[in-house]
């Protein structure tokens, strides 16, 4: 899974200086989120155009975490690009995004007030080496982040969930393609291949974009390749989540049931045919661990296939 | 009577087509009925319909990969809870007389 960086450096800023060439476009356009992927997307077009023709936007709202938001303004101050801070958490509310959300959390805990208590969603896989299902409980917590309350979620509940907090990402989409059009630039996109290959985002949301800039880099490649153009250290110590609850939920915990590193080799090795034996051995863990994670790759490209394809017609 | 019903709901919930019936030994997963999550859709139906509980753990491939062991499941959870039911019949056998004569009325 090495790559090396000045390859990658030389593959990327030729494919997005072509992808300006061949569409007559004249810059790019990035969602910053305080996250690794988008701050690696960035710096990789600052690396293929300059910073002259780049355009950062960050779109808050009264959930995202405030330490993300000021990683991402510090990037766009030490790189000294364009940007513009657009808060969303108004329209949201018109949206009814919040009382929707607020409606389903005092379902599970009816003494929920939005100004004592944090929640999100994750998932919990009781049994690591038995093929369980994805089964997502709903957290509470105090403002200090000490945990109340967890329960598992009803069906219609999570696709509910799901649904509604899938607004926030759509709504980002909506500024970055209003910004990339008043500019004649292009929307660079964040996704990576893990996030990618095992449906982890938002079709027309945080998966919408002109450009995908490292859908071809794994995770851990793109800590790799950030390490090497040296990012901040509160960017590649920042613990990835979708950002998207008031209590903070890490990728780990929202999608993934493994570390970032183990679900990287697991689905190296699920998407290359090594055998279970051999990759229980190269990363030490149980065969049994290896299959149930494997059957669970099987699903969840399944299930996701839809959202990786372009949309059926006759 | 429990086969019957939890053959009816999957059938009903997830067999889309016309004459189509699920076997009841048809894994649900690979043969495309459901996805990974319709499994908290039964989970939540067959926890109100009989009033049992069913915890995590206990949301596995084994318990929900057929409608025979979503049956099993729900008939070793009733027995545990000392529930009544009136079935003198192996339901398992039962479900697959009930499928065989859908589809002979539907061929």
């Amino acid at each position: 899974m090495k790559i090396l960086p000045t390859k990658q450096l030389t593959n990327i800023t030729n494919f997005l200086r072509h992808a300006l060439n061949n569409r007559i476009k004249q810059g790019f356009v990035i969602g910053l989120s305080g996250g690794i992927d988008s701050a690696l997307t960035l710096r990789l077009c600052i690396e293929a155009v300059g910073t002259e023709r780049i355009k950062a936007i960050m779109l808050p709202e009264k959930e995202s975490s405030p330490k993300n938001m000021k990683l991402a303004c510090d990037l766009t101050e030490q790189y000294g690009i364009d940007h513009e801070t657009l808060n969303i958490t108004n329209t949201l509310k018109a949206l009814k995004v919040y009382s929707m959300k607020e409606k389903i959390v005092r379902k599970y805990y009816s003494d929920f007030i939005p100004d004592m208590h944090n929640y999100k969603m994750a998932i919990n896989i009781p049994q690591k080496n038995n093929k369980n299902f994805r089964i997502y409980h709903i957290f509470v917590s105090n403002k200090k982040g000490e945990p109340l309350f967890q329960k598992r979620m009803e069906y219609h509940d999570v696709l509910k969930f799901i649904s509604i907090s899938n607004m926030k990402l759509r709504l980002r989409m909506l500024h970055l393609y209003q910004v990339a059009e008043e500019k004649n630039y292009l929307v660079a996109g964040t996704t990576n291949k893990t996030e990618n290959d095992l449906g982890n985002f938002c079709p027309h949301g945080d998966g919408a974009a002109d450009i995908h800039v490292i859908k071809h880099l794994y995770k851990t490649q793109v800590y790799e390749l950030s390490r090497y153009f040296k990012l901040p250290e509160g960017i590649l110590n920042n613990e990835p989540g979708p950002d998207i609850f008031s209590f903070y939920v890490t990728d780990s915990e929202f999608f993934y049931a493994n570390s970032i590193k183990q679900t990287d080799q697991l689905l190296h090795a699920y998407q290359n045919n090594i055998p279970e034996s051999e990759v229980s051995e190269q990363i030490n863990i149980p065969v049994n661990e290896v299959e149930t994670n494997f059957w669970c790759f099987d699903l969840l490209v399944k299930h996701t296939e839809h959202m990786r394809t372009s949309v059926p017609s006759l | 009577m429990i086969a019957k019903q939890i053959n009816k709901y999957i059938n009903d919930h997830y067999c889309f087509f016309g004459d189509e019936i699920i076997p009841p030994d048809c894994p649900l997963l690979t043969g495309n009925y459901i996805d990974s999550l319709s499994v908290l859709e039964i989970v939540c139906h067959l926890e109100h319909t009989f009033n049992i509980s069913i915890n995590d753990e206990e949301i596995t491939l084994e318990n929900f990969e057929k409608i025979n062991s979503i049956i099993s499941l729900v008939e070793s959870k009733l027995n545990k809870e000392h529930h009544v039911y009136s079935s003198d019949e192996n339901t398992s056998n039962e479900t697959t007389n009930e499928y065989n004569q859908l589809s002979k009325a539907c061929a």
